[in-house]
């Protein structure tokens, strides 16, 4: 039986929903890498003693938050093809994920060093440290500890998230199961398997998170 | 020789140092005594620079503190300083707090910065703690891992920020002995303290002060038992040493 014509669910759907995933996942881990760098970048230009530079990131902040991901995807996809540069939709998708989810993590940053206590940090320099050494042995190791629940919910935010880069085309696993949901015509049973699918990526993420929680935990 | 001349700060609108002039030698032990809020504290900490002050100098063994070209990481390395609030560092265990700076600071091997690290740990009673995190010590045993943490560093000078206040009552005098022996040793101290008794017993030099200015000054007895300021005597009336 020819595939193409069949209403039915077939075994070559699942695979192609396995792939959509597998591209889920490519996207989730580029995205999440860059934005968690974006992220610390952008948090520590936060705290600068420079005015101007707070103000600039902030600003950049404050618009890529109040701007619909999904509209951010459309624009940076069609503004490079528009300017004469034209961007796979996985570069697209990846750069507006980056820049979405950076600018929320820049907060996570900034909150977490903000939650060292002060007179830890005088103790530092008091025995001699220098700034950056400050930073490296106390501000960081107990800021990651602060940040890191907020950051894998960003993590996970942006597994899902991947699913609105289906609009332009990205053949990821919402789009891979639309595409399916065409022939069928049957859209529940297809959706609950996405939906299980979404839920097998993100449910290990989050008990390793928990786990690497609790550990960090028990050690102070 | 810790120098302090004329030296004023404020917090905003609140001038909390006011013209502070004291000279500390080297092997004196200094208590400064006052009520809260009176600038002890304050001046402790802008000793090593930790905060920094509106006017006058301050040196330490001829290093002028606030000069531009001072490098301060290098100069509070001679100034070992314990806090109130313990500030044990809480991701690290004992032994751990006592060696970062050993290691990252000093540049010692592992292996010599474990032996001091111990052998400072011992000093304070705390050895069969040095493998646990902070978290688990009593405010007291923290406290002590402060001290611990500050000798380790061999500095010139210990600055005590009312370091007896959280101690449990029973290691005060062990805390009383740990610094005898180092100013036996021919260490310089300086503490803040609300413990008068203390303040009496382990003192050179007692330093009273009220609203941002040192309002007396001599040696414990002449202090203690012959106040001459209004300001003392009421001060003094409330305490019991």
């Amino acid at each position: 039986m020819n595939d193409m014509f069949s209403t039915g669910i077939t075994p070559r759907d699942y695979w192609m929903m396995a792939y959509g995933a597998w591209k889920t996942i490519q996207m989730t881990l580029a995205a999440g890498l860059l934005a968690t760098l974006l992220g610390i970048l952008l948090g520590l230009l936060k705290m600068s003693r420079f005015a101007v530079v707070r103000l600039a990131v902030d600003t950049l902040v404050d618009v890529l938050r109040c701007i619909p991901l999904l509209v951010q995807v459309t624009l940076i996809f069609s503004g490079f093809a528009v300017l004469g540069a034209p961007i796979s939709a996985f570069t697209a998708g990846t750069i507006a994920l980056t820049l979405f989810a950076g600018s929320y993590t820049a907060e996570v940053v900034r909150d977490a060093i903000l939650a060292v206590p002060a007179p830890l940090r005088r103790a530092a320099r008091s025995l001699g440290m220098t700034a950056r050494q400050e930073y490296a042995y106390v501000v960081l190791p107990l800021g990651v500890r602060q940040a890191f629940p907020s950051w894998l919910g960003l993590m996970l935010g942006i597994v899902k998230d991947t699913s609105v880069v289906a609009v332009i085309g990205y053949a990821e696993l919402l789009k891979a199961t639309q595409t399916i949901i065409t022939r069928t015509q049957d859209p529940l049973p297809l959706l609950t398997l996405a939906a299980c699918f979404y839920f097998v990526i993100c449910f290990p993420l989050s008990m390793v998170g928990g786990y690497f929680e609790r550990s960090l935990k028990k050690r102070s | 020789m810790i120098s302090i001349q004329n030296v004023h700060k404020s917090f905003g609108q609140l001038e909390v140092l006011k013209g502070i002039d004291l000279t500390i030698e080297r092997g004196e032990v200094v208590t400064m005594i006052g009520p809260s809020g009176s600038g002890k504290s304050t001046l402790l900490q802008c000793i090593n620079g930790l905060e920094t002050i509106n006017s006058g100098e301050i040196h330490v063994d001829g290093t002028s503190v606030f000069a531009p070209d001072t490098d301060l990481n290098k100069l509070r390395q001679k100034l070992g300083i314990v806090f109130q609030s313990y500030n044990a560092f809480p991701h690290m265990t004992v032994q751990r707090n006592v060696t970062l700076a050993l290691r990252k600071v000093l540049r010692l091997p592992r292996a010599e910065a474990d032996e001091i690290a111990r052998r400072q740990l011992d000093r304070v009673g705390l050895l069969a703690k040095a493998d646990v995190y902070p978290g688990a010590l009593s405010g007291g045993q923290q406290q002590r891992l402060g001290i611990a943490r500050a000798l380790a560093m061999s500095p010139n000078y210990m600055l005590f920020d009312e370091v007896t206040s959280a101690l449990d009552p029973q290691l005060v005098g062990e805390v009383l002995a740990t610094m005898r022996d180092l100013s036996s040793e021919g260490m310089t101290m300086i503490a803040v303290t609300h413990e008068m008794k203390f303040a009496r017993e382990v003192a050179d030099r007692v330093v009273f002060f009220d609203k941002g200015v040192i309002a007396e000054s001599g040696n414990p007895e002449e202090v203690f038992l012959s106040p001459k300021s209004p300001r003392l005597k009421e001060f003094l009336s409330h305490s019991q040493f």
